[in-house]
């Protein structure tokens, strides 16, 4: 969940506050949601407008502001388990799957990679330099415990660190062994944030807590094993992201605080609607 | 047929029976000779001795060993092993054991035992690895009697192994000393110093046996509650949960020891508390038990604990450890503000901590400062240096295992030369 001031457009809310004159009226906040709609074969449906799409918060009908489809540049962080059991081929696979996914960002797009074993490490802050994330792979050595909680929550901050739309792959094939942060803590920013969270893991582990996370964000978890094709779920991934809506209202009949649940459906026959089930208020 | 087949092996059966005893005896000369030759803390020649037995020779003997000691056959395993022994060689390990009564040095002697088995399971990896247990076969006595381990890395299952027989040695000839009119305290300091062992080697199916012996042992050693509660705490983490939850065992195995994170806190709670009243001023217990009330919800409850340490606490990790974790009480409370301040209090002591500046960075996300969390996070993400200088966060679950150096040398110092 982001929460803007409407009377900019989107995302350079707090900007327009800062004037000669305080600004003593009540500010007017909206709600962006992320949204992905499918055709019965799950092919991206195109061509969607405002009228198309029926919002309710906590149950009550809203009216959708603005809709905007692949026009807007993205925020593509990587947070990578790198701890002991991400070695030889698993690794190699990695860095080919990175390479394969850096060609596919536009000149507009930032990347970031944090990766994660017993600590945490910001390998390359969000920018639109994405060949620091093969430069930055190609140096490290995995070793040790699985710091994975806190490794998505540092992910998610870069994520939502600048303005644009935001997608956080996460990749772990173990299991959490090190992390402070609990999961209910991480869960909680979930809620808060607006950063879609993609979570690649082996099928033999997949952690309960990246399975809510995707849920909550709107996002999907991918399960694979070592055979799987790396790359190709990588980019499959980004396609799939760069081919969502991004959805704008302003609230209305519904009290600001809390947890507002929200429901997202589209006119249109067999059409299928993936967003997050709601946002902390 | 059949009567011919079975006078056959019953007669295998006591030429077998002779042969062991023998055998037995012939060890148990050897193993008092290894006792009075070891020096602590040496991979010595009578260390290597003991750690050249097979695992089937080491349980031969072990009943042998308990006689000559006066172990008490207090326990089914001890009894039953006791039943082994033929009633000639039971005089004869009698008068060996009067013989050596008789040098006036028994109590040291068996101290001396302890502390040669100790070794042997420390410093020489003795380690059998094994097939997994087979569940719906058919074992034989032997194998029952035999605990097998598994050993995972990093979530994974690596090899399964036999439990190291030494740890059993020590504990029963720790039971042989004399409990009036008190408890020699080599007995708590042992319990306390293997059970930090443990943890700092991650073998918590030893562990657990080690522990639940201890509470039969030394029920009101405030450190040994401790340790144990500090191994409960541990059980009860997502880096043990998770495994038991995802790993796939041969079919009809599960593994033993590990129930809810629910059930482990409140048996760390029961523990922390009942070192606190054996020892009020015990600062570690009051850090714990907070920390193991935030984490079963708990948190006023919690806070109180954790400000008794900051107020007690002589030690700057202790303190360290106290705010950051009264940070993640605050933030269950929905005080992010208060969260703030106790995270903030906890990188005056550690200013680089991951851990303070992650959880600072949570508060400040909850506040909605986006910017803050971020700036706040972002100086503990580049170059991370992994260490307890930078974060005593890493070392936490290893509870008293952060001090195994000095607590096996307190332990080994008395026996550090040769008979």
């Amino acid at each position: 969940m982001i929460r803007v001031v409407l009377t900019v457009a989107l995302f350079y809310a707090p900007a327009i506050l800062v004037g000669a004159q305080p600004t003593f009226s009540a500010r007017v906040e909206g709600i962006r949601v992320d949204v992905l709609v499918t055709d019965s074969s799950r092919k991206p449906l195109r061509g969607l407008t405002p009228a198309d799409f029926v919002v309710r918060d906590n149950g009550v009908l809203q009216q959708v502001d603005i809709v905007s489809f692949g026009d807007i540049s993205l925020n593509v962080g990587l947070a990578f388990d790198l701890s002991e059991s991400v070695t030889g081929a698993r690794l190699e696979q990695l860095k080919s799957a990175s390479a394969a996914l850096t060609t596919q960002l536009q000149a507009a797009d930032q990347s970031a990679l944090v990766t994660f074993d017993r600590a945490v490490s910001l390998r390359c802050p969000l920018s639109p330099q994405h060949a620091c994330i093969q430069t930055a792979l190609s140096a490290v050595e995995p070793a040790g415990e699985t710091a994975l909680i806190d490794g998505v929550f540092a992910g998610m901050l870069v994520g939502e660190s600048d303005v644009g739309r935001s997608l956080l792959m996460v990749f772990s094939d173990g299991l959490d062994t090190a992390s402070f942060l609990t999961s209910s803590r991480v869960l909680d920013m979930g809620r808060r944030s607006d950063v879609v969270v993609y979570p690649i893991t082996s099928r033999d582990a997949r952690p309960a807590f990246l399975e809510h996370l995707a849920d909550l964000t709107g996002g999907r978890l991918h399960e694979v094993d070592r055979r799987d094709d790396l790359s190709k779920t990588f980019r499959a991934i980004l396609e799939e992201f760069r081919h969502r809506y991004l959805i704008t209202y302003t609230p209305r009949g519904v009290s600001r605080d809390g947890w507002h649940k929200l429901e997202v459906r589209v006119n249109r026959p067999g059409a299928r609607v993936k967003a997050r089930p709601g946002y902390q208020g | 047929m059949t009567l011919r087949t079975l006078l056959a092996v019953g007669l295998m059966a006591t030429f077998e029976s002779i042969a062991a005893d023998e055998r037995a005896l012939g060890m148990l000369n050897a193993w008092i000779v290894a006792v009075d030759d070891h020096v602590a803390a040496e991979k010595d020649d009578a260390l290597e001795r003991l750690a050249g037995w097979t695992h089937d020779e080491v349980e031969l003997v072990l009943p042998y060993v308990e006689a000559f000691g006066e172990v008490p056959a207090d326990t089914r395993d001890r009894a039953v092993r006791r039943r082994r022994i033929t009633g000639t060689d039971l005089a004869l390990v009698r008068q060996r054991t009067r013989d050596l009564q008789a040098r006036g040095d028994f109590d040291r002697f068996r101290k001396r035992a302890v502390i040669l088995h100790t070794d042997t399971a420390i410093l020489e990896s003795s380690r059998v690895m094994v097939e997994p247990p087979r569940p719906f076969a058919r074992r034989t006595r032997d194998e029952l009697a035999k605990r097998v381990d598994v050993l995972s890395a990093d979530g994974r299952v690596d090899h399964y192994e036999l439990a190291n027989p030494h740890w059993e040695f020590a504990m029963s000839l720790l039971d042989s000393l004399p409990r009036n009119p008190r408890r020699d305290p080599i007995v708590s300091d042992w319990y306390r110093a293997i059970g930090a062992h443990f943890a700092n080697e991650g073998r918590y199916a030893d562990a657990l046996r080690h522990f639940q012996q201890a509470r039969r042992v030394v029920s009101d050693a405030p450190e040994v509650l401790f340790g144990e509660a500090c191994l409960q705490e541990t059980l009860a983490a997502p880096r043990v949960q998770d495994y038991v939850r995802v790993t796939t065992l041969p079919n009809g195995l599960t593994i033993q020891g590990v129930s809810s994170p629910q059930t482990h806190l409140r048996r760390a709670e029961t523990l922390l508390r009942r070192a606190l009243a054996a020892e009020a001023r015990f600062v570690e217990a009051n850090l714990r038990l907070g920390r193991v009330l935030t984490q079963l919800e708990r948190h006023e409850e919690a806070l109180n604990h954790l400000n008794a340490a900051i107020r007690d606490s002589q030690d700057r990790t202790i303190t360290y450890y106290a705010h950051l974790f009264s940070g993640d009480g605050w933030l269950a409370l929905s005080r992010p503000v208060d969260a703030r301040s106790s995270y903030r209090g906890a990188l005056e002591i550690y200013p680089n901590a991951q851990a303070a500046r992650l959880g600072l960075g949570a508060a400040l996300r909850t506040l909605g400062d986006r910017q803050a969390a971020v700036e706040a996070v972002a100086p503990a993400l580049t170059r991370p240096v992994v260490d307890r200088e930078s974060d005593p966060w890493w070392d936490y679950y290893l509870g008293d295992a952060a001090n195994i150096a000095t607590l096996l040398a307190e332990l080994r110092a008395p026996f550090k030369t040769r008979q």
